[in-house]
């Protein structure tokens, strides 16, 4: 019954021959390891192509699905961070693969008389797997692929003659968007795979036609390459795939922060495979400024190189000529990794300035990708998650800061605690208080410590008028020696302050100190009295008439609670504020026509539930 | 595949003008297909651009300190992006600066000339600073040392109206990696 069937189909199909024809392919001198390289290859292609097309099953490329289908698929769908990981690992593995591969038939002049259309074949299979490597970088629309690939572009655009029409092509109009998603989309998962299937088949074809390039001397005799090189190769790639599987399990793969045209982005680099060319873009600057460099470091030398490549069949006849192409491809390979090893250094390094940049900002993209993914985690609403971002407590908090702030205020935990890179704002100089926990018992401790609020940390940064003001007087006169009781008193004030702040992420020692807030609010009133300068609950209008005197130190009602900070920003220099003794704090919203002021309502209440660290997720109202 | 044995070649001989119709029809009936594509395809260098350059309000004059420091401004406007029509949003930052209460604001883009990346005011060194290639400008926009630039070209400096009290920008961008300054 079987026989009759495979009789059946033998005669219509002759598949018999097509798998005789690839299994018993005559290999001289036998199964190599060193002949796996090609086959590995090609099974990392076709590794590509099947996780390439699962992948596609969940993509959505537009600039408001784009990242957000790449979140679900790393974050929420299951088995998607591996199959993500090892389309993205096993494309650094093809120009691992690819190096290997070109630097051997180099090596053992594989491209000779009849083999040249076989290399040139290659040559181009290569630029076609850069080709993808780079469209498929700006897929996940995040912020490293976006920018990476704008000075790819750009490159492109600076190009003599049809420059801005190849680079309005790719990008599909003058400004990255949507149909530069739909046409990258389209290049890297139909147009470059269709090429590669159509070269490589020919690649292949013309392999076959003239076989291994042997060794010359060679005692074993032929085989076949069923069954030993089949093992062999199928041994070499089964190395690579769990290669790319264990770093894809221990390395994770990274989604950056969503791309974002307004928001610069100081970490940005190419993908590996591509800091050479990046590097030398940058050292051919130096010695070649402006237009001449970038013409030199990214199209002629670049393409010099590729020219000289090209031409190693015709060079390679002269045996002189298959030295000179050994020691230039090995001259090449060492310029590659030596160019690498200078982009890595000068990043990582962590000494020069531009490195420590550089590392900040890596560590704030980090952060800003976590957060986003924590947002995303609630659900994304159909505008995308850049407009949530841009309205998050957490990210748009820091930036605001970090704009209209930062001029003056640090903001970052002195005993390195707490770390987080979006609440942490250290420049090298500041003039006015750090205000990490303001509000919180540790900022109200500092403020009734004659040392801590004389130090540059509180109000006695550069030039202050506080070191020398009452407050200061009066806690050298009151507080700088304090016994028992008044440790006490301390204590209890400091709890009152900080439940007046009513700090989120101080909810639960304010619910548990009801007493100690009591006794504190006494303090306040009378044992220190601080009533006599402070205005607290209308307590000082019974005790100074003196209208010089009044309302000249900042009012303790509701101190930095959400709408004393509200208030207190918008105009600091406000009689129940600092009034004439504000010292440099600009009013930022104190007019009622918001286009007026430095900052919107909404900046500013996002600006004080960032101080607040007000930013839990589950608390707000978001999907 | 086995030669096929009986091939009437005694038939009438075809001309030249008929191996032509025959190759025609076949290269029209494989590439037609394709030129349709192509046709769309070039849509973005073919359409007729859109006017470009809108002043857009920037920020009130009172926001910029007359210290002669450049700070940072969002450029908020709504935009087209193919199909989406997004309300106003940031879409890009300029840097406003005046020396003083009398002296006209002056916006540079924050665009770096050389390949687009952002560049951000170091204050420390007194430049404008280019993350990707390094390139540095002085404070005016100009590039810091011409021996050594990335940037062939300084910042590019925006056009400004003061219309009352506010700051008007017309915000446009450039083309990169090139010395002189062309509208894209």
């Amino acid at each position: 019954m079987l026989s009759t069937l495979d009789h059946w189909l033998e005669d219509r199909t002759d598949y018999k021959r097509f798998f005789h024809e690839t299994l018993f392919q005559r290999i001289p001198g036998g199964a190599r390891w060193r002949y796996c390289w090609g086959t590995t290859l090609m099974l990392a292609f076709f590794t590509q192509l099947i996780t390439g097309v699962f992948l596609w099953m969940h993509y959505s490329p537009s600039t408001q699905t784009a990242w957000e289908s790449v979140y679900y698929i790393q974050h929420e769908m299951t088995g998607g961070w591996l199959l993500r990981g090892v389309h993205h690992y096993m494309a650094s593995a093809m120009i691992v693969l690819l190096a290997i591969h070109l630097m051997q038939v180099v090596i053992h002049g594989a491209y000779h008389a009849p083999r040249e259309i076989t290399f040139w074949l290659g040559l181009l299979l290569m630029l076609i797997v850069l080709a993808l490597g780079l469209t498929g970088y700006l897929l996940p629309w995040d912020q490293r692929g976006f920018r990476a690939t704008q000075v790819a572009t750009g490159i492109a655009g600076a190009s003599p003659m049809i420059g801005d029409q190849v680079k309005t092509l790719a990008v599909g109009g003058s400004e990255y968007g949507h149909h530069t998603l739909t046409r990258f989309f389209a290049l890297h998962a139909g147009v470059l795979p269709g090429i590669l299937i159509a070269l490589l088949v020919a690649h292949v074809a013309m392999f076959r036609r003239y076989g291994v390039t042997a060794p010359e001397q060679t005692a074993k005799s032929d085989a076949y390459y069923w069954p030993d090189q089949m093992l062999r190769d199928a041994v070499a790639f089964l190395m690579v795939l769990v290669t790319v599987t264990l770093v894809t399990i221990y390395m994770g793969t990274e989604l950056g922060p969503p791309a974002d045209a307004s928001q610069s982005f100081n970490s940005a680099r190419p993908e590996w495979y591509f800091l050479f060319l990046f590097q030398l873009l940058k050292m051919v600057e130096l010695v070649a400024p402006g237009e001449t460099g970038t013409r030199l470091g990214a199209h002629i030398i670049p393409g010099a190189v590729l020219a000289v490549m090209a031409l190693m069949p015709i060079v390679g006849r002269w045996k002189l000529g298959h030295r000179f192409n050994i020691g230039f491809v090995i001259a090449i390979f060492i310029a590659i990794l030596g160019l690498s090893a200078k982009a890595l250094h000068e990043d990582y390094n962590g000494e020069t300035k531009a490195s420590r940049e550089f590392l900040a900002a890596k560590k704030l993209a980090l952060a800003e990708s976590e957060r986003a993914y924590e947002i995303a985690h609630q659900g994304i609403a159909p505008s995308g998650i850049l407009s949530m971002i841009r309205t998050d407590t957490k990210i748009a908090g820091f930036r605001l800061f970090e704009r209209h702030c930062a001029t003056c205020h640090a903001h970052y935990d002195t005993s390195g605690e707490f770390t987080e890179p979006l609440a942490t704002i250290k420049p090298e100089t500041w003039s006015a208080p750090n205000l990490f926990g303001v509000g919180s018992r540790g900022w109200n401790a500092n403020v009734l410590d004659h040392e801590q609020f004389i130090s540059d940390q509180m109000f006695g940064y550069k030039d202050s008028p506080f070191v020398e003001g009452e407050m200061a007087e009066w806690l050298a006169d009151n507080l700088a020696d304090p016994d028992d009781e008044t440790k006490t008193n301390i204590a209890n004030t400091v709890a009152a302050l900080a439940a007046m702040a009513d700090l989120p992420y101080e909810a639960k020692e304010n619910a548990e100190s009801g007493e100690q807030i009591e006794a504190g609010i006494e303090a306040i009133n009378s044992t220190f009295s601080c009533v006599d300068c402070h205005n607290y609950e209308g307590q000082e209008f019974a005790r100074v008439a003196d209208d010089d005197y009044f309302f000249e130190a900042p009012d303790l009602t509701g101190y930095m609670s959400r709408d004393w900070m509200l208030a207190f920003i918008r105009n600091p220099g406000a009689s129940q504020f600092y009034g004439e003794r504000n010292d440099r704090m600009p009013a930022f919203a104190p007019h009622d026509d918001q286009a007026l002021n430095q900052v919107t309502d909404a900046e500013l209440e996002t600006i004080v539930d960032w101080l607040r660290r007000d930013w839990s997720l589950e608390s707000t109202d978001e999907p | 595949m086995s030669e096929p044995e009986n091939i009437d070649s005694t038939g009438p001989r075809r001309g030249f003008l008929y191996h032509l119709a025959a190759g025609l029809a076949a290269a029209v009936a494989v590439l037609g297909p394709l030129g349709v594509g192509i046709a769309a395809f070039l849509d973005p260098v073919v359409r007729s651009k859109k006017k470009k350059g809108d002043f857009i309000r920037v920020a009130s004059l009172d926001a910029v300190p007359p210290d002669g420091k450049p700070y940072r401004f969002a450029v908020i406007t709504d935009r087209n992006d193919a199909w989406t029509h997004h309300p106003p949003e940031p879409i890009g930052t300029v840097y406003l600066r005046r020396d003083s209460d009398s002296a006209p604001p002056v916006a540079i883009s924050s665009i770096c000339p050389h390949l687009g990346c952002g560049v951000h005011w170091d204050t420390s060194a007194d430049n404008f600073l280019c993350p990707c290639h390094n390139s540095e400008f002085k404070i005016d926009g100009a590039i810091a040392d011409p021996a050594s630039s990335p940037s062939p070209r300084g910042l590019d400096h925006l056009a400004v109206e003061l219309r009352g009290n506010d700051i008007w920008v017309n915000y446009l961008t450039f083309k990169v990696g090139v010395a002189d300054q062309i509208e894209v």
